[in-house]
């Protein structure tokens, strides 16, 4: 059965491959698919991290604009599709939040946990329902200033020092949760290697 | 840095937490062209993780009003076709030299000739075009020479890597002895509140990056001509920064987007 759930994840990424390389060839109904499977996860980052829809909603208009632009650089080895795009809209959206002056970009950090989650739209799959459970619970499994850390990292766009300056934290203490934290993520969301 | 330097920072790097100039060194040590003790295996798994991390997140349908807006976008935007580093450099060089120097230069001149020849009112105007023209020179100095720095014999071209998903790109022609360096890019032209500068990083753990000019736009191309000065004290790698307009305002870069190694 794992087997099965491999090989079905496996061609999954094998069809969105196909998407891209068809989007390299000038293909633009196969952006409109890569849109219409990936827009949704680049809004919610982009959401996440400007705290603004109008925001967001130019960062998913660049990202995929740069999908477009990029996908004939797109390589296998540097991540699947859905993380390649993932990172090019958490890049856009953080490129943004650092144009904002420090004081601005720290409160933004430290509120961009939201108070409640959005309804998962009734597409959703069954497989993302499951990423999604499996990510959160691997962060909830930290010991909570290394997920918090962890977090004002990457949801929050801050670096090392600017989490420091936030939290009143000694920046060695930042940087050890970090390393830590991103250690047990490791084990629980990787598969181990044979 | 060391290799056991470097993976004290590779979290860090993965989930693009670094200050500027600690990013660059980390970028210019993994290009290094030296046995590594599992940098990249260690930055691969690091990036594995942060890729998960946007899972934990419930997927928001952007509003319909977006998609036209991409569609509106890519009609007609440029698609970028990668030939070779080394043909890329010289057919950018070529388009520089052809069109400014045949065309920029003698319209300017041209537009001049016709202005001097109108009332006293137009002096504010002739000023300013033959500033334009002095521009255009340096310009056309800028991309003779780079078109020689890449027929001199022994000379290489690198490629800079992006740094955390910026979206451009550049080359650098570099002379034998390096002590000239040329950059060249159709991607970082400087905007209104924008610039684009040059860093030269020199070797040594700790060293901090050495300001080293700004990009200037040709008809086209974006020029960059790493100072002299800056190299003269030895090369790891060179960067390139995204600053306000008129250059890093605190001596360091605010967010350094592309760096290439120069190895041995």
């Amino acid at each position: 059965m794992h087997s099965l759930w491999i090989l079905l994840a496996a061609t999954a990424v094998l069809g969105v491959e196909e998407i891209i390389a068809r989007i390299a060839r000038g293909d633009r109904g196969a952006l409109r698919s890569a849109y219409d499977a990936f827009a949704g996860r680049a809004m919610a980052i982009a959401l996440r991290i400007l705290g603004s829809a109008e925001e967001a909603e130019e960062v998913v208009q660049d990202t995929f604009v740069e999908v477009w632009r990029r996908a004939a650089g797109y390589r296998r080895e540097r991540g699947t599709p859905d993380a390649w795009i993932a990172a090019m809209a958490r890049s856009r959206a953080i490129d943004r939040l650092r144009q904002r002056n420090r004081d601005e970009k720290t409160l933004r950090a430290l509120a961009s946990e939201p108070s409640r989650d959005p309804e998962p739209p009734p597409s959703e799959s069954a497989d993302r329902l499951q990423e999604r459970n499996r990510v959160r619970a691997a962060l909830a499994a930290l010991p909570a200033e290394q997920r918090r850390t962890v977090e004002l990292a990457y949801f929050g766009g801050l670096t090392q020092s600017e989490i420091s300056h936030a939290t009143g934290d000694p920046l060695g203490t930042v940087k050890t949760r970090i390393r830590l934290g991103m250690e047990k993520l490791a084990d629980a969301l990787l598969e181990r290697q044979p | 840095m060391t290799c056991a330097e470097f993976k004290e920072l590779v979290d860090a790097l993965a989930l693009d937490a670094l200050d500027p100039d600690e990013r660059a060194m980390a970028r210019a040590h993994l290009a290094e062209t030296i046995p590594h003790e599992g940098c990249a295996e260690a930055l691969a798994r690091a990036e594995a993780v942060a890729g998960r991390l946007s899972g934990a997140l419930i997927d928001t349908r952007p509003p319909d009003r977006v998609w036209p807006r991409i569609e509106a976008s890519i009609s007609g935007a440029p698609r970028r076709r990668w030939s070779t580093a080394a043909g890329w450099a010289v057919a950018a060089a070529a388009s520089v030299a052809a069109v400014i120097l045949a065309g920029r230069s003698a319209r300017l001149r041209n537009e001049l000739e016709s202005m001097r020849a109108q009332t006293a009112s137009s002096d504010d105007l002739a000023r300013q075009c033959l500033a334009q023209l002095e521009s255009a020179r340096r310009t056309n100095a800028l991309a003779r020479e780079a078109i020689a720095l890449l027929e001199q014999r022994g000379s290489r071209v690198v490629q800079f890597a992006p740094q955390g998903g910026f979206a451009g790109t550049a080359l650098a022609a570099v002379s034998p002895d390096r002590r000239r360096t040329i950059l060249l890019s159709t991607t970082l032209f400087p905007g209104p509140a924008r610039d684009y500068q040059l860093w030269v990083i020199p070797p040594g753990p700790g060293a901090a990056p050495v300001p080293a000019g700004l990009l200037v736009p040709a008809e086209g191309v974006a020029l960059g001509d790493f100072q002299a000065a800056a190299l003269a004290r030895g090369a790891a790698a060179l960067a390139v920064s995204a600053e306000p307009k008129g250059g890093s305002p605190t001596g360091a870069p605010t967010q350094v987007v592309l760096v290439a190694a120069l190895g041995g």
